[in-house]
């Protein structure tokens, strides 16, 4: 019951922030009832440091002129890791990264933590649930367009957007490339360690960043994704899906 | 208002469904011999559901362009399965692959030819939302519907709330599941002693068709007449589609697809999982010759020859799998 009194004033606390989507699963902290304060996640978008804006052309990795159009993913079992213990942010949340991207709020036990677990897509038992016994405003639900009816799961990472392999080109890039994630192989999990303490003070809110760095979305130390013959993935190319996964788990960057 | 809700009636040619039956069992038939049918403890089959997934089935407006229904390709005279290879959804566009029928769909374990739906509930939302079939959002339908009726009034007394998305697939689910196949001449003959059921011509078939020779058996067993296995009969070398492999991600699923049930399979045209085979004909010529050497082609399928009158018999046999009554048993 105490559990269910913080999810549902966690709840009213997202409803009541202008501007912030309320696109979070249900999250309960655990160990210790404690004094709690508010994490205020953001996930954003970059392009070699600077901020992604859709529509921006940017030379990736090939030297291929890359303009972003869709960047949208889920990041799952988030908590905030420390020799204390933990506290879990959220079970599931639905981050739109370009243009600035997005912040949720979330209840946390004040303490301080040395590190971020998080999962990249849906972890299975939520990936096979019915989107229809969401809520709208919920991640999960059907609402958000996420939903692969063929396969019944997730898709985890949407990412659309044009290309041209001319880097001297000019104007909006004329090939198109879809690379959406998806299916239970295609999960990742990585934990993020912070350069410094990172203190949650009862009652108050702080501020969490999450970068992902896009140009690193192409390439990684042994692997490089060319758009000219990587550039479609809809459950039918698992193999890029899974490359493309590790790379988006790899350019996440915490601030 | 809430009781006034409740007993607020559903459209009927005979009269308006009383707030009694909310919970009414819906009075499904089934042959004594079949196993029964499973239904989810969390959506049980009353008579309300039955009747508003049955107006939902045949309802266009579950398509973005307000003319494509579940109907539009699941023609109750050809068993709730179409005529064409692909079926066409909203502006015309092809779908992927052949509409299957209907028939018992309660019993799969799995939904579609690949198996990639684990119930019917969570089917439903998929041809409502395929870009290629009904290309609708399913909330935006939801509140197109759901002051109107009979949908107001039935999603009320089924489920006890407006027509949302749960209450959509619910009940569609719950029509589907009422589309039983078991009064074929053949269930009258193999199920019900009536050795008269069959000419002597489709008896030899069935003899055929579950002797060794032919061996249909190996995978069109029991009473749905497929053991709901996914096999690759060597249709093509080369597979446009993946079937079960779309699912399951393993290269040796490739080409493998639901085995389908032969029930009403004379109506059921054209055939294959891509509708590729226009006659029963072709289909049986093509399980005599064993089909193309694919890699996964099953094991069980190999050539074997037919003379002349034992083809006719077992084109007979097949003929004899349609049901005497209408599979749809709402009013």
């Amino acid at each position: 019951m105490m559990n269910q009194n913080r999810t549902h004033r966690s709840v009213a606390i997202v409803a009541l922030s202008c501007g912030m989507a309320l696109l979070v699963g249900c999250h309960k902290p655990y160990g210790t009832d404690g004094p709690q304060g508010l994490v205020r996640l953001k996930v954003e978008a970059t392009w070699q440091g600077q901020p992604l804006q859709a529509g921006s052309v940017h030379l990736n990795v090939t030297n291929y002129r890359t303009q972003v159009e869709l960047l949208k993913l889920y990041l799952a079992e988030l908590r905030l890791t420390g020799p204390g213990g933990a506290t879990e942010l959220a079970d599931i949340a639905l981050f739109d990264a370009l243009n600035g991207g997005t912040e949720e709020l979330f209840e946390a036990e004040a303490g301080t933590y040395s590190g971020l677990h998080l999962g990249l897509g849906v972890p299975a038992a939520l990936n096979a649930t019915d989107p229809v016994l969401y809520p709208v405003g919920h991640p999960l639900s059907v609402s958000n367009g996420t939903y692969w009816t063929w396969a019944t799961g997730y898709r985890f990472v949407m990412f659309d957007g044009r290309y041209d392999t001319d880097p001297n080109g000019t104007g909006v890039p004329t090939n198109l490339f879809s690379i959406h994630s998806g299916m239970d192989p295609c999960y990742r999990v990585r934990d993020l360690a912070f350069a410094a303490p990172f203190t949650v003070d009862g009652g108050d809110t702080t501020d969490l960043v999450l970068q992902l760095e896009v140009d690193r979305f192409f390439h990684n130390a042994v692997d490089t994704i060319d758009l000219v013959t990587d550039h479609q993935a809809h459950g039918d190319n698992m193999p890029l899906a899974m490359r493309f996964s590790d790379n988006v788990l790899g350019s996440i960057k915490v601030q | 208002m809430a009781v006034t809700v409740l007993g607020l009636v559903g459209c009927r040619k005979d009269g308006p469904l009383p707030q009694s039956m909310a919970t009414e069992p819906f009075p499904l038939e089934v042959p004594a011999w079949m196993p029964a049918v499973p239904v989810p403890g969390d959506n049980p089959l009353t008579r309300p559901a039955v009747e508003l997934g049955k107006h939902l089935f045949f309802e266009p407006r579950l398509s973005r362009t307000g003319t494509v229904s579940c109907g539009s390709c699941h023609f109750p005279d050809h068993a709730f399965s179409d005529t064409v290879a692909l079926s066409l959804g909203v502006d015309q566009q092809p779908g992927m692959r052949n509409a299957p029928t209907l028939a018992n769909v309660a019993y799969h374990p799995e939904l579609f030819r690949d198996g990639g739906v684990p119930n019917l509930e969570m089917q439903v939302l998929a041809p409502i939302l395929d870009e290629h079939e009904m290309d609708h959002d399913v909330l935006v339908l939801a509140g197109e519907l759901r002051d109107q009726e009979p949908y107001r009034s039935l999603s009320q007394l089924a489920y006890g709330r407006a027509l949302d998305p749960y209450v959509i697939t619910r009940a569609i689910a719950s029509y589907e599941r009422t589309l039983i196949s078991g009064w074929s001449r053949f269930d009258r003959y193999l199920y019900e002693g009536d050795s008269m059921a069959l000419t002597t011509s489709e008896a030899n078939g069935w003899q055929l068709f579950s002797g060794p020779v032919a061996g249909c058996t190996g995978c069109h067993s029991g009473f749905d007449l497929s053991d709901h296995s996914y096999r690759n009969v060597g249709q093509y070398l080369t597979y446009a589609d993946p079937g079960r492999a779309r699912i399951s991600l393993d290269p040796a699923d490739e080409g493998k697809f639901k085995v389908p049930t032969l029930r009403n399979i004379a109506r059921t045209a054209p055939y294959m999982h891509d509708g590729a085979m226009a006659t029963l004909e072709e289909v049986v010529d093509h399980f005599a010759s064993g089909g193309l050497a694919h890699p996964n082609k099953d094991p069980l399928l190999g050539p074997f020859t037919l003379t002349a009158q034992e083809r006719t018999d077992l084109l007979a046999f097949l003929h004899a799998l349609t049901d005497e009554r209408p599979l749809d048993q709402v009013p």
